[in-house]
């Protein structure tokens, strides 16, 4: 799901640029939907990495995900490279402290691939798809909406991701992620 | 993942992983010392996948190839948008192809950077070793003998223009006495050879040559005054007759160098002068009488130490001539010139300088040589009146010593004085 770039001047950036911004915002969606997680999570982490300068409230929060070009909303569309690297932190650290969720829904995917049953059908990643796909809806623009089959292909691939960014050095492997995106 | 107890030198260890296990055993490079990290050196490794059903084993190359090929697949994986399948398949260098599920690549992927996070592995290097082109090495060879030969070269050119002058400073100082007037004589031929056609004197046409044949003669004079002088003024004129011989060869020496040697006999015939005012008759009579010897010798006119017509230096002094046998032949009729051998007053320099000015600008029709040795006592602005020491004066024309006292007579002085004035003349 290419994120194309909205024909306003907020998204005057670089269309590789945008992938970033929108790709740390879904790592925390699904996060948010496998976990159920909220901002208030997110911003213990934030502050427990020392991070409150970057981000400390709410706000700042929405804000930073709200850069995302899929999401709804006009408004700053702007993202600092500490800010990437802020929420790449803590989608990474949230991951990591979640990482027994996450193998356990990445097993029961496998199995349920290897015996050719669908996802939804499985307890976790049935409660996890219901829930990804809510928020997406809510959150996201109305043009950036798309068939549910991929909003579900979306959300399995992101799992998958979480399943990375959570062993220890996963912080490095979504900053590196996020580069090979940008090109 | 536990650690094994190592020797010093040789590790293992092995990360265990659900899906995997990864043991590893190396040596410790001594590289390690400039790492913070240690570095592996002989590495192997033993990964077994699927609990034991796949047992892969391998060398530090084969583990670096494996840990490229899986870090190269993932990243390239996480940036995807999407997937086809979870099941993931690996082509790895030098080791057989890796099948996996999603969980084990993960699995692998994290024991693999758990083992590159501590140990340094790097890839093996394979040194080749070339021959070089000879054809190059004979041009390099053959540009380092030029480049050699071109140096070797300049150098023996070189240097002699280099030295050159420091031979001929040296050269001259060792021909001459080890006195210390005589440094300045040895660098006065060559000025002496320039000089000579300057000065509008008629000792000036003297050639160097004709000097030198006089230094014999006068170093006679130094025995001579041995007998006469007291023990310092021997040390003083052996020491100015040996500058005499320098002198001579430097007769027509610029001023500077007259000056230094003059004020030698100056000094040496001065010292009694300077002792009292009063005893300046005897000493300038037995002076007189000194160079009354070499005059003799040599029917002589002075040298053309006091050629200069430059001031006296103080007032009392005067220059000396050195008593030097030149040919007065060849001064017959040319003007005979007055040289103010000494002049002594206690008169300001300015009058006696100006005095000795005018005396030496003048020029006798009479040709007559010798000293003339003179009392002058000047009232007001002129002289008043003149005396002349005949028995100790070597000119005995009457016709130029009145001509003398004419020309004194009319000379008139800057500033006006009284005193008396005693005054060596010297004619050539």
């Amino acid at each position: 799901m290419t994120p194309h770039s909205a024909t306003s001047f907020d998204n005057s950036d670089l269309p590789q640029l945008q992938a970033i911004k929108a790709h740390l915002d879904l790592v925390l969606l699904a996060l948010e939907a496998l976990t159920g997680l909220g901002s208030d999570e997110m911003l213990v982490v934030a502050e427990k990495l020392g991070l409150e300068e970057i981000l400390s409230d709410r706000i700042t929060l929405w804000r930073l995900r709200q850069a995302s070009p899929l999401r709804k909303g006009k408004g700053r569309k702007k993202l600092d490279v500490d800010e990437a690297r802020a929420m790449t932190l803590i989608s990474c650290t949230l991951a990591a402290q979640q990482q027994f969720a996450i193998r356990n829904a990445v097993a029961q995917l496998e199995k349920c691939t290897a015996l050719k049953r669908l996802p939804y059908r499985e307890p976790i990643l049935g409660d996890y798809l219901d829930r990804f796909n809510t928020l997406y809806q809510e959150r996201m623009a109305e043009e950036e909406q798309a068939k549910p089959e991929a909003i579900q292909r979306l959300a399995l691939k992101l799992l998958v991701d979480l399943l990375f960014y959570s062993s220890q050095i996963g912080s490095r492997r979504l900053w590196v992620a996020l580069f090979e995106r940008s090109q | 993942m536990r650690n094994s107890s190592s020797k010093s030198n040789i590790f293992n260890r092995c990360y265990d992983l659900p899906t995997c296990s990864l043991e590893v055993w190396t040596e410790r490079s001594p590289l390690s010392d400039w790492q913070s990290q240690i570095v592996a050196q002989n590495l192997r490794f033993q990964l077994r996948l699927a609990n034991g059903q796949k047992i892969i084993k391998g060398n530090q190359q084969q583990i670096t190839n494996l840990i490229e090929a899986v870090t190269t697949y993932c990243d390239r994986w996480l940036a995807q948008d999407d997937f086809e399948t979870l099941d993931h398949a690996i082509e790895i260098p030098q080791l057989s192809r890796l099948k996996l599920s999603t969980l084990q690549l993960f699995d692998l992927y994290e024991g693999l950077e758990l083992c590159a996070n501590e140990f340094v592995i790097l890839p093996n290097v394979v040194l080749e070793v070339r021959r070089l082109n000879p054809n190059w090495l004979k041009v390099i060879a053959g540009a380092i003998a030029i480049v050699g030969v071109t140096i070797g070269a300049v150098r023996l050119i070189a240097p002699p223009f280099g030295e050159q002058p420091t031979y001929q400073i040296a050269s001259t100082p060792a021909a001459s006495s080890p006195e210390k007037v005589s440094v300045a004589p040895s660098e006065r031929p060559s000025e002496n050879t320039a000089k000579t056609t300057d000065l509008p004197k008629s000792t000036n046409s003297l050639p160097n040559a004709a000097i030198a044949p006089a230094a014999p003669n006068t170093s006679q004079t130094p025995q001579d005054l041995n007998q006469d002088l007291n023990q310092d003024l021997n040390q003083d004129l052996r020491r100015e007759a040996k500058t005499s011989v320098k002198t001579n060869k430097t007769a027509i020496a610029p001023a500077p160098s007259n000056n230094s040697t003059s004020s030698d006999r100056q000094r040496a015939s001065a010292n009694p002068p300077a002792i009292a005012d009063g005893m300046i008759t005897d000493s300038a009579t037995s002076q007189s009488r000194r160079w009354e010897l070499p005059n003799k010798d040599a029917s002589s006119s002075p040298t053309i130490a006091a050629e200069s017509s430059k001031p006296l230096p103080a007032a009392p002094s005067a220059k000396i001539l050195l008593p030097s046998p030149t040919s007065r032949s060849a001064n017959i009729n040319t003007p005979i010139n007055i040289k103010v051998s000494r002049i002594q007053s206690e008169l300001s320099s300015d009058i006696t300088t100006d005095l000795t000015n005018y005396l030496q600008s003048q020029k006798l029709t009479s040709s007559a040589t010798g000293t003339l040795i003179l009392q002058l006592e000047m009232s007001d602005d002129r002289l008043s009146n003149i005396l002349i020491d005949y028995q100790n004066s070597t000119l005995k024309d009457n016709k130029a010593i009145a001509e003398i006292e004419n020309i004194l007579r009319q000379w008139r002085s800057p500033s006006s004085a009284t005193d008396k004035i005693r005054l060596i003349l010297n004619l050539k």
